[in-house]
């Protein structure tokens, strides 16, 4: 029994050095497996529910690999444990669900020659996916199965039940569902009985639902399900994630190897630069997945300066510390470069970690405001600015900004007419401009009139008009409505480029678009097609 | 007949549908045919050769296909090592073949050079953006990606062999229908070629991806010898079309089974807009993949390439040469609306197909009139039915330009010679086009070598599309001048160095052609006077040399239009029907229930007014004219009267004079009436004018409005 615990805290600590900040729920979690737990444990990690899973995937896989029997080969209260971790996003359907479960319990890897045939449970043609009944009579054979193996006799038949009933706790299941917030959109009947497995299966199994909502928005209603043993995981301290991080430092630990970004020599090193690295991000991002991302990302270009002063030595030379702090200094800026491009994934690692010059980050939202003017047809340039103008501009202003017949021009030009006296200051709060409120939604009728004014007068010279069109205007109206415009628009809100807020099917009136264009990438296509856009925005005020 | 059947491929947008059973062999089958074709389209029946619009159809077709042959496919020998190996290449995708590559070399190296250090092995995503503006494009890849090896066999290493599933927005409505047709698409090829019954219950589901790694496990370990594992490589076409929600868990079930299955996504972005990957997805989805993102190269450079390389080449001559009309349309369609190859295509196809059209046309080949003897043609041509074709003829050959002043008599006095005459007129054409290529590419050569020593002026504000155009037009003389301007200003090395690059640029042209005779002799006249001449009177050599372009340009680079019959090989200034490509149906719809004497075959053919009197029009248009006369909400049974009166009045006064009807009939006159009302009031109904709301009894909706009439 000693040494069985002695193996329980080696292990303890072995998965609390590779999570460092857990140890809590580590112990926790080892105690509810191994000793008398609640059938059903809620995991609720807001945070990093990735690294939780794969915490307590580890953390259960190995309690299972335990051999309890080399430790105290008589005691019947050391179980061993039988996991399956399960994906609630991978499980779409019930029976993937049961297949899966069921297949991993049992270790059982299906054979391709065999036809890819499930766990069978000890007998052919038995299935345990049809339903939940079949589900829960299958991890009842199961559990015999497992018990019986774990007592190390051969399954004969008529002695089957009464060993497994003496062996009955002797096997533990254990069943693990990561992303369980799915559960309920996918597989809404299944969740309560998986809240009561044990129950319903009469075998001991503890069900942990690991998920990044509370357990009270998952909770079916009628109190059908029982309640939890909550766990709750905090969010990691910048201690923790600086400890995760240096832990994961990528090195083959050979210490006399020629130098390369990757010699363990580098170890303080990096310890250092996660140091810096984490003290600058901090601010946007604390997870210490995405954290790592970016230290890998970097890293290469950021030791590269060291490696090259070592170039020829095939031992690893200390790094003088004037050397590291001056490195450090010089790298600083390029770290939120680094963010900014890796956090939304506009670039991923590899590249990010090939390209040479990496101090200047901020180059790479021009080029992606270029790249897309430059993919543009020109109607489409059009119509992002006439959708541009169209949801930054109030409507009533419409008839003052575009309208081109004389008599409106007459009239602006006379003016005049009563001011309304200046508003006192600090009675109304001050207008924001529209372009800092968002873009406001319009229908596409009125954008088809701004893009008409557009088209008329800034493009009109450089197309070739027949002479069938006589009126002034007629071409241009007639260009509006022509398949190519109208897909143009299709397309561009296909990209996203334009936003439909209607719905599709919604035929009465004309469709409601909104602009997916920012400020900068209109006034770069207008500078590309001649657009005067500021003397066009309506500034308020 | 149908061209995707037999001729081109099958993915090209233009297909004709024949109307008859062309594979009948009776005769009076092909006459029923060639009535019905010519009834059914014929803009030139009055001057049209009997039977002439089959011949030229097939005219059209090979026409066509030649021009199609040169930009698709060609032909090229590659001789590597010992083997020499056929490949079938085409103007656009050699232009494609270098990013073709590289997104093989980037898939076949998605699990190669892994970083160290990142939290998780990332679902390598490659995104091609702009996809659709060339449908091949997609396909080189995958057939790159299934033959590889043959392909790289000079790489040290062998590329890892590729397994291909094509996923379709329409397979994918949902999670289990999308992870279905990823699974099955490559389980399907059993991997060690027998295929196992799998029992439908017992067995794995076949939308699990569990199967997949079962089928792959045994996939790698029935590899021999030292070849890397194989790869999955998923193509996602259409890839905005897909739900966004199944996608993410498509990328999100794929992304925890890698490395194990070294699946690798290729996104098809149709549009051209890289960023779609990072508007649509959310951080946590992005976060599992790598993507690497392509751009299949469009734009002006390639519609350049793909004209250049035919009809401004000197290897091809194609049967019509394009004029500016089309090229300025072709131009600007490219730029304003798609820049894709398959539009630009196109509108080179309905080019030709208009430029068939005309009656000539059927010279333009031969002078045979689809006949199989020159004796046959005359014969046919002498036949007195055709005699509108022949007057058109005779009198487009010999206009008064033609004449000249002091001739007396015709210049050929039977249809033999006519057809010899029209034989020596395509002879003097395609020997003027040649030349006429020929001096655009020495102007274009020129124009180069002054640019790269470094005279930035020599720059003109036309892209090389503009210039093509301009040098159909004849328009390039300033140009031209500029640039003669320019060499007399050249010292003599630099002179030396253009003469030996156009040296160079004759030597790479076929050795066999006459007109570069002329250029060679001027450059060996240049090259002469170099040679010999000393510091002093080398400008003397330039200024010469100048000389001899200027008189080169002049004569060569001329405006086709003046040849003579050159509407039969040139379109010239002919518009593009652009209403094809680009039309506006709701307003051809409109004006063709306004104005439906301007579509309607004309039966009576008087002088169309502008407006015709109501009882004139048909039924639909006379409810759409009471239709834009009422408010938002029409009265049915308002508008079933003013109708029954408008047919009224057509009734009285088409029946003028006719007795009044019995009782009996004014009965079956009103059902008439009804039923003719009603069938108009469906068509409106199917085109979509009216709407039907259940708001006001008796009442439809407008849905067209403001129709300017």
């Amino acid at each position: 029994m000693a040494s069985y615990l002695e193996q329980l805290e080696y292990l303890t600590k072995e998965i609390s050095d590779s999570f460092p900040g857990n140890d809590f729920l580590i112990s926790q979690l080892i105690t509810l497996v191994t000793t008398c737990p609640p059938t059903f444990t809620y995991v609720h990690d807001p945070y990093t529910t990735g690294v939780t899973a794969s915490l307590v995937n580890a953390l259960i896989s190995s309690l299972s690999a335990v051999d309890a029997k080399s430790f105290v080969p008589e005691d019947d209260a050391i179980p061993t444990i039988a996991s399956a971790q399960v994906n609630a996003v991978a499980c779409f359907t019930a029976r993937l669900f049961y297949d899966t479960t069921l297949n991993r319990l049992a270790k059982w890897h299906p054979l391709w020659d065999d036809g890819c045939e499930n766990w069978p449970g000890g007998f052919t043609g038995v299935r345990y996916n049809d339903s939940l009944d079949g589900f829960l009579h299958g991890l009842r054979v199961l559990h015999a199965q497992l018990s019986d193996d774990e007592a190390g006799r051969t399954p004969q038949r008529s002695r089957l039940k009464v060993k497994a009933q003496v062996r009955k706790n002797t096997v533990k299941m254990v069943l693990i569902i990561e992303r369980a917030e799915r559960i309920k959109d996918s597989l809404p009947e299944l969740l309560v009985p998986l809240t009561r497995l044990a129950e319903l299966s009469k075998v001991d199994i503890h069900t942990i639902l690991i998920s990044q909502s509370p357990w009270e928005e998952l909770k079916p209603l009628m109190g059908a399900a029982v309640d939890p043993f909550h766990l709750s995981v905090r969010p990691p301290s910048q201690e923790d994630t600086r400890r995760i991080l240096v832990s994961r430092f990528p090195t083959d630990g050979d210490i006399s190897a020629a130098p390369h970004a990757y010699h363990p020599a580098l170890l303080q090193f990096y310890a250092q630069y996660v140091d810096a690295l984490c003290s600058i991000c901090a601010p946007f991002t604390r997870d210490p997945h995405e954290l790592s991302y970016v230290a890998a990302a970097q890293w290469p270009s950021f030791v590269a300066p060291v490696l090259d002063a070592q170039r020829d030595a095939n031992q690893f030379h200390p790094i003088p510390e004037d050397v590291r702090m001056r490195l450090l200094r010089v790298f600083l800026p390029s770290f939120t470069a680094a963010l900014e491009a890796l956090l939304p994934r506009r670039m991923h690692a590899r590249t990010w970690s090939q390209t040479p010059d990496v101090t200047d980050g901020p180059a790479s939202d021009e080029k992606g405001v270029e790249m897309t003017i430059s993919s543009l047809s020109t109607l489409q340039k059009y119509i992002l600015l006439a959708a541009f103008l169209a949801s930054s501009n109030p409507p009533r202003t419409d008839m003052r900004m575009f309208a081109r017949s004389r008599e409106t021009r007459s009239r602006r030009r006379r003016g005049g007419g009563t001011r309304k006296a200046p508003q006192r200051s600090g009675s109304t709060p001050a207008k924001v401009p529209q372009r800092l409120a968002g873009p406001a939604s319009f229908p596409l009728d009125r954008m088809s009139a701004i893009l008409a004014v557009l088209l008329e007068e800034y493009d009109l010279e450089s197309r070739v008009i027949s002479k069938e069109f006589t009126q002034l205007g007629e071409y241009t109206e007639m260009e509006l409505v022509r398949v190519h415009t109208s897909g143009a628009i299709t397309e561009l809100s296909a990209a996203h480029l334009l936003l439909r807020v209607s719905p599709p099917d919604r035929l009465d009136g004309p469709p409601m678009y909104k602009c997916g264009i920012s400020y900068d990438v209109a006034l770069a296509l207008g500078r590309d097609l001649r657009v005067p856009m500021l003397d066009l925005i309506w500034e308020a005020g | 007949m149908s061209l995707a059947h037999d001729d081109v491929d099958a993915t090209q947008p233009v297909v004709y549908i024949p109307c008859g059973d062309e594979t009948s062999t009776e005769d009076d089958a092909e006459n029923d045919t060639d009535e019905i074709l010519a009834e059914e389209y014929s803009p030139f029946r009055e001057r049209d050769l009997p039977g002439g619009y089959v011949t030229r159809f097939d005219l059209y077709r090979a026409a066509w296909k030649k021009c199609f042959d040169r930009m698709e496919v060609r032909s090229i020998f590659r001789s590597l090592g010992a083997r020499v190996e056929t490949r079938v290449q085409h103007i656009v995708s050699a232009l494609h073949a270098p990013l073709v590559d590289e997104i093989v070399r980037s898939v076949h190296r998605a699990y190669d050079d892994i970083l160290p250090g990142l939290p998780r092995v990332e679902l390598p995503v490659i995104a091609i953006s702009g996809s659709s503006t060339s449908k091949g494009f997609l396909a080189d890849v995958a057939s790159r990606l299934e033959t590889n090896h043959a392909e790289d066999a000079e790489d040290d290493d062998p590329p890892p062999g590729s397994h291909i599933t094509h996923l379709y927005p329409s397979d994918c409505p949902n999670i289990m229908s999308t992870m279905k047709a990823l699974v099955t698409g490559f389980v399907n090829h059993p991997p060690n070629g027998k295929d196992v019954q799998r029992k439908p219950v017992t067995s794995l589901a076949s939308y699990d991806i569990e199967l997949l790694k079962v089928w792959y496990g045994v996939l790698r370990d029935s590899a021999e010898g030292p070849e890397p594992p194989p790869q999955l490589v998923v193509f996602l076409h259409d890839f905005e079309q897909f739900d966004e929600s199944v996608v993410q868990d498509m990328f999100y079930i794929c992304s925890s089974y890698v490395p194990q299955l070294p699946l690798i996504v290729v996104v098809a972005l149709s549009s051209l807009f890289p960023s779609f990957l990072h508007t649509t997805y959310p951080q946590s989805i992005l976060s599992l993949l790598r993507v690497d993102t392509f751009t299949v190269p469009s734009g002006p450079t390639l519609l350049e390439r793909v004209i250049a390389e035919t009809f401004f080449d000197l290897r091809f001559e194609p049967d019509v040469m394009v004029g500016p009309a089309a090229l300025d349309y072709l131009t600007d369609f490219f730029c304003r609306h798609a820049s894709s190859v398959e539009g630009a295509l196109l509108i080179l196809q309905l080019t030709h197909f208009k430029h068939f059209d005309e009656p000539l046309t059927v010279f333009v080949h031969d002078e045979l009139l689809g006949t199989s003897s020159a004796e046959l043609a005359t014969e046919k041509l002498s036949d007195p039915k055709g005699i509108a074709f022949l007057t058109s003829l005779v009198s487009w050959s010999f206009g008064h330009q033609e004449l000249a002043p002091n001739q007396v008599g015709w210049p050929v006095n039977d249809v033999a010679g006519l057809l010899a005459s029209i034989a020596k007129a395509r002879a003097d054409f395609r020997y003027r086009l040649r030349r006429f290529k020929l001096a655009f590419g020495v102007l274009l050569r020129v124009r180069k070598v002054i640019l790269n020593l470094g005279y930035r002026t020599a720059e003109v504000d036309k892209t090389p599309l503009e210039m093509m155009s301009a040098s159909l037009r004849g328009g390039l003389a300033r140009e031209g001048k500029y640039l003669v301007m320019m060499t007399k200003k050249l010292s003599v090395e630099k002179t030396q160095i253009l003469l030996q690059d156009l040296q160079s640029f004759l030597d790479e042209l076929p050795g066999h052609m006459d007109e570069t005779q002329e250029v060679r002799q001027g450059l060996a006249a240049s090259a002469e006077l170099l040679e010999g001449a000393e510091g002093a009177i080398s400008t003397g050599v330039a200024d010469e040399f100048g000389d001899w372009l200027a008189g080169y340009f002049q004569e060569h680079i001329i405006n086709l239009e003046d040849l003579r019959l050159w509407e039969i090989w040139y379109t010239g200034p002919t518009p593009f029907p652009s209403d094809m490509l680009n039309p506006a149906p709701r307003a051809s719809v409109v004006s063709a229930l306004l104005q439906p004497q301007s579509f309607l075959p004309a039966s009576h053919n008087d002088a169309t007014p502008e407006r015709l009197p109501i009882w004139k029009l048909p039924d639909a248009s006379i409810l759409f004219r009471r239709y834009l006369e009422a408010g938002r909400m029409i009265n049915v049974y308002d508008w079933y009267d003013s109708f029954s009166q408008a047919v009224e009045s057509q009734r009285s006064h088409l029946s003028r004079g006719g007795g009044e009807g019995s009782g009996a009939d004014e009965e079956e006159w009103k059902m008439h009436v009804q039923a003719r009302f009603m069938r108009a009031l469906h068509t409106l109904d199917l085109i979509g004018l009216i709407k039907h709301t259940g708001r006001k009894a008796d009442h439809v909706m407008r849905t067209v409005f403001d129709i300017p009439e």
